[in-house]
């Protein structure tokens, strides 16, 4: 595998260890097998589950040690290509000057990927990886052998970002096959692959990927100066890398997007943006990203772009009203009854005669109560969250309103408002939104549409001083092809107009060729 | 320091464009007033004035949640005082909440006090922020403006929401009233002429509370008090000069029968011009309208040519007739209730300045011209009514 034995991987594995064990450790491995073994136990703290299988091999009953990690490697291939190849052949002929592992590595190892290893870190961490390492008496080299595999998940569709018609497959937890899947789509030859290890303990595989040629050489400097100057003890998933990597940490909003689509990695490889694969989460980091690209699904491609756009303005929409929704409704209510038509005040007015509270008050019960739903449906198990949101829908807001405890549109605004906030694709941005909801209500509250107002302008304010990679993040385009604007409505494609200029990197996708010339954003 | 500035700036751009109350008041506070009634206590300088105030329990159009369904949907509340704001302030002592009157939509103005003169109750209306100038304006007719407003309207949930868009309707679709709003009543207070406001009685009126409420005619107000009204044709006439004719209904004799034909006027514009004729200012209303067969109870071929040549005349010759009985029933009372004097000060402003104060006298000995054209365009979903033999 490319994450194994590469010299740009970053090993830190020194520093981690320096303090405690740096007196006594040998930095490279010893000709004894019995002290390297000895070593690798000490070092292990004797663990179960490093297995250590001593056979002899050639006619000389020279002593040798297989030693891999169970559960991570794939002991089919360890008996198969490693135990046997080793242990049938007697006739053990190394040429003049050559050495006894060199005829190993070449003539009777059946491994595919295979090296020698002399540096103790480089051991421990192939052995921790899933490799399988081979000790010889007397050799001052030890074989790394590739057999990673063991218990995986399969590749699924996907379960948080469905599309009605489009692949149905899912990144898994498999970085190595989390790549392959992309590199099926795009058999260009200008992919960029560059791995890294992450976090002086977690040792996670990292890979960045991108297209040569399409993507912003600055961009990727960025990207690859940022993953070197981090110094983590352990990398926890996409989350916290894209926290490490974010242009700023004092927002609310992300800067990086997340997907678990092979298609949606695709695209954006396509479009020039940089894609991040973290081993241990189907979810892959997608950047630079900007705040109307989280407004795009996976779907609009697969649509008719006149419907899809039909579908962006709606969700433009949602987002509107899943921002300011109860905030307008505190405002109107509470400070600008005036702007309200008449007969819907007096509708408004007859239902509010029996609710005790102020209206920001009503509407941050209401909020809250909902929140409380949604986030205890997320966890529920699923024969129960039925019941739940049962419960909560008709409980909750029925009751309420029979009670005379909440007003009727309330009701309405509360559901509207969130059933809006699902609407947006991108749910990191969903729950930004939803967090801002609640200061714009306390601004409602405070100074009616005034408050809106201000606090608006600085949300906006905030939000163009906020950057992706260096991109600024409300770009309306990007990367912007002018061009290809002719061929595009509001970003998706028209047809199979378009002929690409740079066409250095047009791959033969099988999957769809015309969409493939598309440069402008998704 | 820069920065500091830069957000007290925006913070300032902000109250250009949100110009408004900023008191917050909770909907239950409020008492919204949808009606507003003037009238003038006899031998006195004090004005009678009543707040029609929706009750929510009683207009409750939802679920009610155990609401009492007797209750009456609004409520009058009266004060008397030598203005009208200290009377509105004065009605606090009598209502529990606070009075909100940014949905006012109607103004009465009682009989007894337009014949004082209602001139001086508008500016109230154009300095207070809170009350709008689109409200629409009637007159009660033979009552008091209190009584109107204590009217209880089926279909509606406040009398005066029932008033102000049975002007809107009655005024679009039948013609013999006009929806005067307050702004263009003060405009032609202000400026010469005389405002045309329609009339409000209460009919029935022996079976309280159930009566009903209905428009009748426009009112001629000449130097701002009333001095009689227009009705039915002449009111129609009224509504022709002012071109705010939209569709009517308009009868005509059909051969013997009296009244046997219904011309629906569907699209109708008036245009004045003003000529000085031997330094006498002089008017020419021109009316342009189109008109379509709704009803004919006789016998009449809408295939033939000279028939609907006869048509378009009679109709002619009937809103001519109209036009110049309004026209006369103005002059009468020295009311420029038409708008003339703002298209003679357009034309000739010189002379608008020199008759400028004796225009109602001028105005009552002037020549107006009427010059109608009409067209009938349709016939309906029929040719000959189905009485008559085919022939």
């Amino acid at each position: 595998m490319f994450f194994n034995n590469s010299n740009r991987s970053r090993s830190t594995l020194d520093e981690h260890k320096g303090d405690t064990q740096a007196a006594q450790a040998p930095k490279q491995i010893a000709a004894s097998l019995e002290s390297n073994i000895a070593y690798i136990v000490q070092m292990l703290g004797d663990s179960p589950d490093i297995v250590i299988r001593r056979f002899e091999i050639g006619a000389d009953k020279r002593q040798v040690a297989a030693i891999y990690t169970d559960g991570i490697t794939d002991k089919q291939t360890v008996s198969q290509f490693i135990l046997q190849s080793l242990m049938s052949d007697d006739s053990f002929d190394p040429a003049p000057g050559q050495s006894l592992l060199d005829y190993v590595l070449a003539r009777t190892l059946a491994i595919s990927e295979i090296c020698a290893k002399s540096d103790w870190d480089g051991i421990l961490l192939a052995l921790l990886s899933g490799d399988t390492i081979i000790f010889i008496e007397g050799c001052t080299d030890a074989l790394c052998g590739d057999t990673k595999g063991g218990e995986q998940r399969a590749v699924t569709e996907p379960s948080t970002q469905v599309v009605v018609r489009g692949p149905k497959e899912a990144f898994t937890e498999s970085i190595g096959t989390n790549v392959a899947l992309v590199r099926r789509k795009i058999k260009s030859p200008n992919i960029r692959l560059e791995a890294y290890k992450i976090g002086s303990i977690t040792q996670t595989n990292v890979a960045i990927m991108y297209l040569e040629g399409k993507a912003d050489p600055s961009c990727v400097k960025t990207i690859r100066d940022r993953i070197h100057r981090l110094s983590v003890e352990t990398l926890e998933g996409s989350e916290h890398l894209e926290e490490l990597l974010s242009d700023q940490r004092k927002t609310a909003f992300p800067t990086i997007m997340n997907t678990e689509r092979p298609d949606m990695v695709t695209r954006n490889l396509l479009d020039g943006r940089i894609t991040i694969f973290i081993d241990g989460t189907p979810f892959t980091l997608i950047a630079p990203f900007t705040f109307f690209k989280g407004l795009i699904s996976a779907e609009d491609y697969y649509q008719r772009p006149e419907s899809a756009f039909a579908v962006q303005a709606l969700r433009y929409a949602a987002l509107i009203i899943a921002l300011f929704g109860p905030s307008i409704y505190i405002a109107a209510i509470t400070f600008h009854q005036e702007m309200i038509p008449t007969p819907l005040l007096l509708s408004l007015a007859s239902q509010r005669e029996s609710v005790p509270f102020p209206a920001f008050l009503e509407a941050f019960l209401m909020e809250v109560t909902f929140e409380v739903i949604r986030e205890a449906g997320i966890r529920m198990p699923r024969a129960i969250g039925q019941a739940v949101s049962i419960v909560g829908a008709l409980v909750l807001g029925q009751a309420a309103v029979e009670a005379g405890i909440i007003s009727s549109a309330m009701v309405i605004v509360v559901a509207l408002t969130g059933i809006s906030s699902f609407a947006n694709p991108s749910y990191n941005l969903a729950t930004t939104i939803r967090i801002i909801r609640f200061t714009m209500m306390v601004a409602a509250a405070i100074f009616g549409f005034y408050g809106i107002a201000i606090f608006s302008i600085f949300l906006i304010g905030h939000m163009c001083g906020l950057q992706s990679l260096g991109i600024p993040y409300m770009s309306i385009r990007y990367p912007y092809v002018p061009e290809e604007e002719r061929y595009t409505l509001y970003g998706l494609r028209l047809g199979a107009g378009g002929t690409h200029a740079q066409g250095q990197a047009a791959p033969q996708s099988s999957e769809a060729p015309g969409k493939t010339t598309d440069g402008s954003d998704p | 320091m820069r920065k500091t500035i830069a957000v007290l700036f925006v913070l300032l751009l902000g109250t250009m464009f949100l110009a408004g109350c900023w008191n917050s008041r909770e909907l239950r506070n409020l008492a919204i007033v949808v009606g507003i009634g003037i009238d003038k206590i006899p031998n006195s300088e004090q004005y009678r004035v009543s707040f029609q105030i929706v009750n929510p329990h009683g207009a409750s159009e939802g679920k009610a949640r155990g609401s009492s369904s007797g209750e009456a949907p609004h409520i009058v509340y009266t004060s008397v005082d030598y203005s009208i704001f200290s009377a509105l302030r004065k009605t606090t002592q009598k209502v529990p909440r606070q009075l909100f009157f940014a949905h006012a939509q109607l103004l009465v103005i009682g009989e007894a006090l337009a014949k004082e003169g209602i001139q001086e109750l508008f500016d109230f209306y154009e300095r207070s922020h809170e009350l709008r100038l689109n409200t629409s304006v009637a007159i009660a007719r033979g009552t008091s403006a209190e009584s109107v407003l204590k009217v209880l309207t089926p279909l509606t949930t406040s009398d005066a929401t029932a008033i102000s868009s049975r002007l809107k309707i009655t005024s679009e679709i039948w013609a013999h009233n006009v929806d005067q709003d307050i702004s263009s009543i003060i405009k032609q207070l202000a400026g010469g002429g005389e405002p045309a406001i329609s009339g409000v009685r209460i009919v029935d009126s022996n079976s309280t509370p159930t009566s009903n409420l209905e428009l009748k005619g426009i009112a001629l107000l000449s130097k701002g008090k009333l001095a009689g009204w227009m009705d039915g044709r002449t009111a129609r006439g009224a509504v022709w000069a002012l071109n705010q004719m939209k569709s009517t209904n308009v009868n005509l004799d059909c051969g013997e029968m009296k009244n046997g034909i219904s011309i629906e006027v569907i699209r109708s514009s008036t245009k004045v011009r003003a000529h000085v004729v031997e330094g006498k200012p002089a008017f020419t209303i021109k009316v342009k309208e189109e008109g379509s067969l709704s009803e004919a109870r006789c016998s009449i071929d809408p295939g033939s040519k000279e028939a609907m040549l006869k048509l378009q005349q009679q109709l002619a010759d009937e809103t001519k007739q109209e036009i110049e009985l309004a026209v006369q029933a103005a002059q009468a009372k020295k009311s420029d209730s038409f708008n003339l004097w703002a298209e003679l000060k357009r034309t000739q402003p010189k002379l608008w300045e020199r008759i400028q104060k004796e225009w109602p006298d001028i105005f009552a000995g002037c020549e107006v011209k009427v010059e109608v054209e009409a067209f009938i365009r349709r016939t309906g979903m029929r040719g000959k009514t189905f009485t008559q033999p085919q022939d």
